[in-house]
């Protein structure tokens, strides 16, 4: 009896000891644990990292301009990761080459989705532009761009034609909105500094940005504010599909009548991480959870994507620095 | 110096604001039952007042509940109400009195973000960084013009867009809604509130200059300054019925003149937000209902007309704010609290009160509805918020272009009056006449030069053979050539003996009549602290007759009395009727102290 009573303490020990030691390797700081730290997002990408939150992975969701500013100084956030859209941790490696600091990134993981640059319009504003210039494109918009939809057939109510997109000064997304908005209209995506200086291009792309409503959409997105203040807020927006589609799904009330159209020559947002200083795990781990995260979030993620449409670092600096001229 | 004027000018609005709607701070959260947070980290919300009860509701069912839970602890939400213009001046001075104005808050969500944004430019201008963050709308609802269906159907809607021009076009026409049919209905009379006050009369306004310009963005100072800019918004003012601190008054008094049948002549448009309309649609004119209180629609019902020339929203943002109170807990709990309020079945809630969700997962229905006068595919187009420098010169600008007012002043100078109100911070005992000759003395600088007011007082024995009623201390002319005499008159004011108040109001009122001038806001101020005390005079509905009478009808000549019901003893019930029969508004100052912001509050009405 006193022998049976010994073998299951004995046993219950072993219990124990083997649930103390699986709780252990869970654990942040011990061997086996995953790594913790914190992992900066591109706005573009808030609903995925709220997903990766956890007790052990903090995240913050921060417009990509403003993660190229912190990270391009000598005095760097201490974060571990980056997930943002491609080139922007290369314009940070170009910015901190060119001012003498230190390589801080590491390099681009392989793309962990893409998802292409589109046109979201409300239906009945589709129609009346496919009217005035088929294809629906930027370059049709920008050319209608200062003129009422009365102008092209529309009805008055509608008043001015207004279209949008992201502040690409801060957000990754509305930077290629606009990349894919000039190409359209120079008829190529390798543009140079002096095609956007050209005489005719500046004054189109002077009337398109005059024609963006200075309407303070919530968050930066333009495409919410359609959402929620329908089209008075915007009737045409430049955006990354996966995120017109992902708000479909949500808000299908509110935006089902929202069209998807290319909107211009294929220019493709690629979701990538790269690690923030010499410790590369965490980069992994979110590398290795994203994909699923963002296939549930309309991002394509099929194996064997490879970079096609992304525009150069040195074109969408360009870009902003004429868009910037242009605001003034 | 531009920065000062900026400053005081803005300084000047939000305190103006503060007026309508005073903090209530602890003794509100008390009386919510939010007082006590015990172990829990408390979160204070400063809310405009639009909403209070909605995000009571909502805290209340947040407390305890288990989305309140933090790691370490729980968050316990306690909201109360603050004018967002005032709250925009207490958290510019770092909210210095949290005694009298209430405890600094961690989330702010005034009406409009375009508040935040003035915040931080008042902030940026004493070299502080911003205290206001951008920050996401909870609940939308955009400035409409309501009108009464007829009207608007006269006017083609819902097929024919309607906007500032056409209230321009009939504003200015002699014939008025005779141009289009109707001139049974008499002129066109817009309903807008006074903009240094009002959220839904800044915006009206910001989209009247923009309706003249043709711009729906970037406004500039240079554009205001136009002669066709001035001369359109001179036009569109020169329709208005009177001006106020809330768009309460407006449709309070639709809702009486819908049922005694005369409210095509109470007013033709009023500029209000789309959840007010809602609310008056429902028989809820006050948007608060009472226990017990039966909801009766109008007869007549209000449609929302969205202006053609594009609207403003009030965008409801929920700030957490930067400020150096605000601990990183408090700032997580505010988080969890706002992730609750924006979750599908909470803004399901939002929008049973009648706004927009800001949580697009929610489809607009119920009681967005024709059936309640709204089209929820409209408006069009969203106007932009001028920068700060451009609204202070649009509120500047508005001060010369606002319809001229002709007010007698027509203050009580009972033997009640010299009834001790309190001490003034240095010990000196003062007279509810005391209060009131210093906050009518003050008012006085609200008024412009073109502006015509005089002075009037009342008591029994009064006179040089002690047998007059009222006495004019000053004939009404412009008050650029008499302010100077005005402020000594009434500083020199004593108290004398008993209270006729309908025969000095029933003077005023035909004194008004006799030179009334179409071309002004026509209007008495009385000033009581008791009631009627007049032997000679009781005849409380004769007078009350008289002024219905005058009121009504397509060709009446408004002349509106605004009481103010001045400490305990005052007859606020019989002042409430005297304004309400000439479509005014009666004022509650039975606190004396108060009488400076109520003083403040009424002369917004001109």
């Amino acid at each position: 009896m006193v022998s049976r009573l010994l073998a299951v303490l004995v046993a219950a020990g072993l219990i124990v000891g083997a649930l103390a030691t699986r709780d252990g390797m869970d654990t942040p700081g011990l061997p086996g644990a995953d790594p913790t730290g914190t992992v900066v997002c591109a706005t573009e990408l808030r609903q995925v990292c709220d997903d990766l939150a956890g007790e052990d992975l903090t995240v913050r969701v921060q417009d990509a301009g403003v993660s190229l500013d912190e990270l391009a100084t000598d005095d760097p956030p201490a974060v571990e990761a980056w997930l943002t859209l491609r080139p922007w941790p290369q314009m940070v490696r170009d910015r901190r080459e060119q001012a003498g600091l230190d390589v801080l990134l590491g390099d681009d993981s392989a793309t962990l989705a893409v998802s292409p640059l589109v046109l979201a319009v409300w239906d009945d504003r589709a129609e009346i532009l496919t009217g005035a210039c088929d294809p629906v494109s930027w370059r049709c918009v920008g050319d209608v761009a200062g003129g009422t939809w009365a102008d092209i057939g529309g009805p008055d109510t509608w008043g001015a034609v207004k279209p949008g997109h992201a502040d690409p000064a801060r957000s990754a997304g509305g930077l290629l909105a606009l990349h894919q908005a000039t190409a359209d209209r120079l008829g190529t995506t390798e543009y140079t500094r002096r095609d956007l200086d050209d005489r005719a291009f500046f004054g189109w792309f002077t009337t398109l940005q005059d024609a963006v409503p200075d309407f303070r959409p919530p968050s930066g997105s333009p495409l919410l504010a359609m959402a929620q203040v329908g089209p008075a807020a915007f009737d045409v927006v430049g955006a990354v599909e996966a995120e017109v589609l992902a708000l479909r799904e949500r808000a299908a009330e509110r935006v089902g009548r929202l069209q998807v159209l290319p909107g211009g020559p294929a220019v493709t947002a690629e979701v990538v991480v790269v690690a923030v200083g010499p410790d590369t795990r965490v980069a992994e781990r979110v590398a290795d959870a994203a994909p699923e995260l963002l296939a549930a979030r309309r991002w394509d993620t099929q194996d064997g994507q490879t970079a096609q449409a992304v525009p150069l670092p040195g074109a969408l600096e360009a870009l902003r620095a004429t868009w910037s001229e242009v605001m003034g | 110096m531009r920065r000062i004027q900026l400053l005081a000018a803005l300084m000047v609005c939000a305190l103006l604001a503060s007026a309508c709607n005073v903090g209530l701070g602890g003794d509100d959260q008390a009386q919510r039952g939010l007082d006590d947070p015990g172990d829990c980290i408390p979160v204070e919300v400063a809310v405009s007042s639009e909403k209070i009860d909605l995000i009571t509701d909502l805290a209340r069912e947040f407390n305890g509940s288990d989305e309140a839970q933090l790691d370490d602890g729980c968050a316990f939400v306690r909201p109360y109400s603050k004018a967002s213009g005032l709250a925009m001046s207490l958290l510019a001075e770092g909210w210095p009195d949290e005694e009298r104005e209430g405890p600094r808050p961690v989330v702010w969500s005034p009406a409009a973000s375009s508040w935040g944004a003035i915040l931080n430019q008042l902030r940026a201008d004493e070299g502080e960084p911003p205290m206001a963050p951008e920050s996401d709308p909870f609940m939308l609802t955009p400035l409409v013009l309501a009108m009464p269906e007829p009207m608007a159907e006269a006017l083609g809607w819902p097929d024919t867009p309607i906007g500032y021009a056409e209230v321009l076009e009939l504003s200015l026409d002699p014939q008025g809604w005779g141009s289009v049919g109707h001139p049974e209905w008499g002129p066109f009379r817009l309903g807008k509130t006074n903009p240094n006050y009002s959220t839904s009369g800044l915006s009206a306004l910001i989209a009247q200059y923009y309706a003249a310009t043709g711009k729906v963005r970037d406004l500039s100072t240079e554009d205001l300054a136009r002669p066709e800019v001035v001369e359109f918004s001179e036009g569109v003012e020169s329709a208005v019925v009177h001006y106020g601190d809330t768009t309460l008054t407006f449709l309070n008094n639709f809702a009486r003149n819908d049922a005694r049948g005369t409210a095509l002549t109470y007013a033709s448009a009023v500029a209000v937000e789309e959840v007010s309309l809602v609310n008056y649609n429902r028989g809820n004119p006050d948007g608060v209902l009472e226990p017990g209180e039966q909801l009766e629609p109008p007869r007549v019902p209000l449609v929302a007309v969205y202006p053609k020339e594009g609207t403003l929203f009030s965008d409801n943002p929920f700030i957490i704010l930067d400020a150096d109170w605000v601990s990183d807990e408090q700032r997580a709990a505010a988080a969890q609290f706002e992730d609750y309020v924006m979750r599908p079945e909470n803004q399901e809630r939002v929008l049973e009160f009648g706004f927009r969700p800001g949580n697009p997962e929610v489809a607009l229905g119920e009681p967005l509805t024709p059936e309640l006068g709204v089209d929820v595919d409209q408006p069009q187009t969203t106007l932009a918020v001028p920068d700060p420098p451009v609204m202070v010169e649009v509120l500047r600008r508005w001060e010369e272009q606002r319809k001229d007012a002709r007010v007698l002043l027509a203050i009580d100078v009972s033997g009640s009056m010299g009834d001790p109100a309190g001490t003034t911070d240095d010990g000196r005992r003062v007279t509810k006449l005391d209060l009131a000759v210093q906050a009518a003395a003050e008012s006085l600088a609200q008024f412009k030069d073109t502006d015509e007011v005089g002075l009037r007082i009342f008591s029994t024995e009064l006179g040089p053979n002690q047998d007059a009623d009222y006495l004019d201390l000053v004939p009404i002319a412009p008050i650029g050539e008499q302010r100077d005499e005005l402020r000594e008159r009434i500083e020199s004011l004593v108290p004398v003996a008993g209270t006729p108040l309908y025969t000095v109001t029933r003077a005023s009122y035909e004194a008004l009549l006799t030179d009334y001038d179409p071309e002004k806001i026509n209007a008495v101020v009385v000033l009581s602290d008791g009631r009627n005390e007049d032997p000679r005079n009781d005849d409380l509905e004769g007078l009350l007759a008289a002024l219905t009478e005058g009121s009504e009808g397509q060709q009446t000549r408004p002349v509106r009395i605004f009481p103010i019901a001045y400490g305990d003893d005052a007859d606020l019930a019989v002042l409430r009727r005297v304004a309400e029969a000439t479509d005014a508004a009666a004022y509650d100052s039975s606190d004396p102290t108060a009488i400076n912001r109520v003083f403040d509050a009424v002369i917004s009405n001109f």
